[in-house]
């Protein structure tokens, strides 16, 4: 069922207020100094604020509000650094089992390689189930207890769903603060492993990967559009010479630079949403590129922001430093401009 | 979405739009459009293709050249969904546009909000008709980026206001027929406050015009002298005064309408097939560049759109400055990746005998090479892209004035 736009600012009104009483940047600073890489309690909240139920599919009782609703999700997420796994999480493992036929699991995240998303694992479940092939920087195993392992057996796309405590999962630490893993399926102990009995043919599953970084360039645009505000709120107080540096043309066209990308990547994001939710076969060419783009306007509008602040941008206790650090990762997870740049000049035919 | 489905609430006009369009639509208006084609209409109106005049008045008998135009005034007459149907069926068949008009890009929106009732019909029906050709007049020799500073008087004579002074980069002054014109009716009020916005035939006694030599070789622009221009006072719009902020609404429609520009899909293609035709895209530097390039074009025109509905629901404001700034640079750069990526080939004089063996090419290159120079416009005229950050930080982001 698809939202009308005064439903769809609401939604967002809800989800902001939500993410700013339980689990604004400040969280994600406290956690982060207490060791810990996963917000438990924003995941089960904004599950149970009514997003599971939103993107499970109306055959199994959901509300099936597509992509343009989880795009509000992902984009408000962003807003705060959100410590949750978002794009292969309450969204992309929401929308992978919708498609084996299950509902969406809180608690699951779908494995998928950061470098080349489209690489798979492999299946053999002639004489018992063995899986080979391997995953690089994997977010948020840390907070699962379940993997969705999308495995691939000729065309057809199986979910393998294996307990996160029976993955060989090597942690990795990355600059953002978070976890990642890589993950060796030939490894993997495979006790309560099951593969989830409906295929996903391979039109779906494309379909779901191109939902994937849509989410993910939606979480980078709210992070960006976010660090544009603190720096523009930074702007109109800060004075030198005795002036608002906000008053300096030098810095008013910087500024208006940022505003041009963020503006535009909204444009795209919407775009690419409302194809997927019309299954439009432009779907694919408008992920690749809003996930090239949502890196550009990332890195710019971070290394701005962090520039503008002067020397207090550099401190550590300033949280501008954390959406830099973010943005800068997120520009390489689930595959980065090169490889959308490439994969759209190949879909417009270059 | 090609299907017509029941449940389109829309399906029957879609149907009869479709089928009329079949019907009505002549095959060479299927074709991209080709620059000496362009039918710009006016008193001196040039149809070097028939079928351009027959597309245009079947379209204008309809009142669908201003689809959103009220009916009373010629007009179309569509609300926003009927017209989005319009559009995407035009699409469908790759329509040409059957008019180009300042008149009905820039000034037909601010008269239908500025305009008194008689002004209306006398102006409309002919601007979406086709019949008069418009420009536009604003800049003046040293009234560029400070468009507010302009010189150019009117006094009141009786019922009249007499104008003397000249503007400078008035587009193809020389093939129009009227003029809405920036006029100073305060001298001694401050700048912003003594500006009137005034409309009148270029045909009256006093108006000289004469074209000025670009670095393309091309001539659009004009100067435009004004040497004692008696106007009737009944060709003021808006009050007497009043004329800034009609001039800057003016300026937001034509920032809007920049978009028909060199970005568009078709516009995006060729490039992708003159690049193929020449095997640069084998080279992946030159591939991920051109990907880049659009993807941002591509990226621009989901945001002119977006922002055309805003438009189309009376929320014309400052944010389409960044339609402005993006689609200066979206041309610009489509020129330098296609030059960067073919070489001295692209860069041919249109004097150039050519290369032999390609002629069909080597046009294509010498419009390119026009094309290029005439982009660098882009980023200069209806606002430069520097005027238009501005606007951008203080009307959009909210910085303070220095």
């Amino acid at each position: 069922m698809a939202l009308a736009q005064d439903e769809l600012a609401m939604l967002r009104e809800t989800t902001r207020s939500w993410i700013e009483d339980n689990a604004p940047v400040a969280r994600f600073r406290a956690l982060r100094n207490a060791g810990q890489t996963s917000d438990a309690v924003a995941r089960t909240g904004l599950q149970e604020l009514g997003w599971g139920e939103a993107l499970t599919g109306e055959a199994l009782g959901g509300q099936d509000l597509g992509m343009s609703a989880a795009v509000v999700l992902a984009e408000e997420c962003g807003r705060q650094l959100v410590a949750v796994p978002l794009a292969q999480g309450l969204v992309g493992a929401a929308l992978a089992l919708n498609l084996a036929g299950e509902r969406a699991d809180p608690a699951a995240v779908l494995a998928l390689d950061s470098v080349v998303p489209t690489r798979l694992a492999k299946a053999d479940q002639a004489g018992g189930l063995t899986l080979s092939g391997s995953l690089q920087f994997v977010p948020g195993i840390d907070a699962a207890s379940r993997v969705l392992v999308p495995a691939g057996s000729g065309g057809e796309v199986r979910l393998v769903s294996i307990p996160a405590s029976s993955l060989a999962a090597s942690p990795r630490r990355l600059v953002d603060s978070l976890a990642y893993a890589t993950l060796d399926f030939a490894a993997a102990d495979l006790t309560g492993t099951t593969v989830l009995p409906r295929a996903i043919t391979p039109e779906a599953f494309a379909w779901l990967l191109d939902c994937v970084l849509v989410a993910a360039a939606a979480e980078m645009l709210g992070a960006a559009q976010r660090a544009f505000e603190i720096t523009v709120d930074y702007l109109k107080v800060r004075e030198q010479f005795g002036k608002r540096i906000g008053s300096f043309q030098a810095l008013q066209h910087r500024a208006s630079h940022m505003l041009c990308q963020l503006e535009t990547l909204r444009a795209v994001i919407e775009a690419a949403a409302l194809a997927a939710d019309e299954r439009s076969p432009d779907l694919s060419r408008l992920a690749a590129m809003a996930k090239a783009l949502a890196g550009e306007t990332s890195r710019l509008v971070m290394a701005e922001s962090l520039q503008f602040h002067g020397g207090i941008g550099m401190t550590e206790e300033h949280d501008i430093g954390l959406y830099f650090k973010r943005g800068r990762v997120t520009e390489f997870l689930l595959g980065d401009g090169l490889w959308h740049r490439r994969r759209y000049a190949d879909l417009c035919g270059l | 979405m090609d299907a017509v489905t029941a449940a389109d609430p829309l399906a029957g006009f879609r149907q009869a739009t479709r089928e009329w369009l079949e019907a009505n639509c002549p095959a060479s208006m299927r074709t991209p459009m080709v620059a000496e084609e362009m039918p710009w209409g006016g008193r001196k109106a040039e149809f070097p293709n028939p079928d351009s005049r027959l597309w245009l008045d079947r379209m204008a008998a309809r009142g669908w050249t201003a689809p959103r135009i009220p009916a009373q005034y010629g007009g179309g007459g569509l609300d926003a969904a009927h017209a989005a149907v319009l559009q995407e069926e035009l699409g469908r068949i790759n329509a040409r546009l059957p008019i180009y008009s300042f008149g009905l890009w820039m000034l037909a929106p601010v008269l239908l909000e500025y305009g008194t009732e008689d002004q209306k019909q006398r102006f409309l029906p002919d601007i979406v008709r086709g019949g008069i050709r418009w420009c536009q007049g604003y800049s003046e020799p040293n009234a560029g980026s400070d468009l507010a500073s302009l010189r150019t008087r009117a006094v009141r004579d009786g019922d009249a206001f007499v104008v003397t002074g000249s503007k400078i980069w008035t587009s193809y002054s020389d093939k129009s027929d009227w003029i809405f014109c920036l006029v100073r009716t305060d001298p001694d009020a401050p700048k912003h406050a003594g500006i009137s916005f005034l409309l009148f035939d270029l045909e009256t006694p006093g108006v000289v015009r004469r074209p000025i030599d670009l670095i393309s070789g091309e001539s659009p622009f004009c100067e435009t002298f004004f040497d004692e221009v008696r106007v009737p006072a009944g060709n003021l719009v808006g009050p007497l005064n009043g004329g800034w902020d009609i001039a800057k609404r003016l300026l937001q429609y034509e920032r809007q309408n920049v978009a028909g520009a060199g970005f568009g899909a078709g516009s995006r293609r060729a490039l992708g097939t003159i690049l193929r035709e020449r095997a640069a895209l084998s080279d992946p530097v030159v591939r991920d560049r051109v990907a880049h390039e659009l993807m941002h074009a591509e990226a621009l025109s989901l945001f002119t759109a977006k922002n055309e509905a805003r438009v189309a629901a009376g929320q014309a404001d400052a944010l389409v400055s960044v339609v402005k700034v993006l689609a200066a640079k979206a041309n610009q750069a489509r020129s330098d990746v296609l030059i960067d990526a073919v070489g001295l080939e692209a860069l041919v004089d249109r004097s150039d005998p050519g290369p032999g063996g390609d002629p069909a090419g080597h046009a294509e290159l010498i419009r390119e090479a026009q094309g290029w120079l005439r982009s660098r416009a882009n980023s200069i005229e209806g606002g430069t892209s520097e005027i238009n950050l501005n606007i951008l930080a203080r009307a959009v982001i909210g910085l303070p004035s220095a």
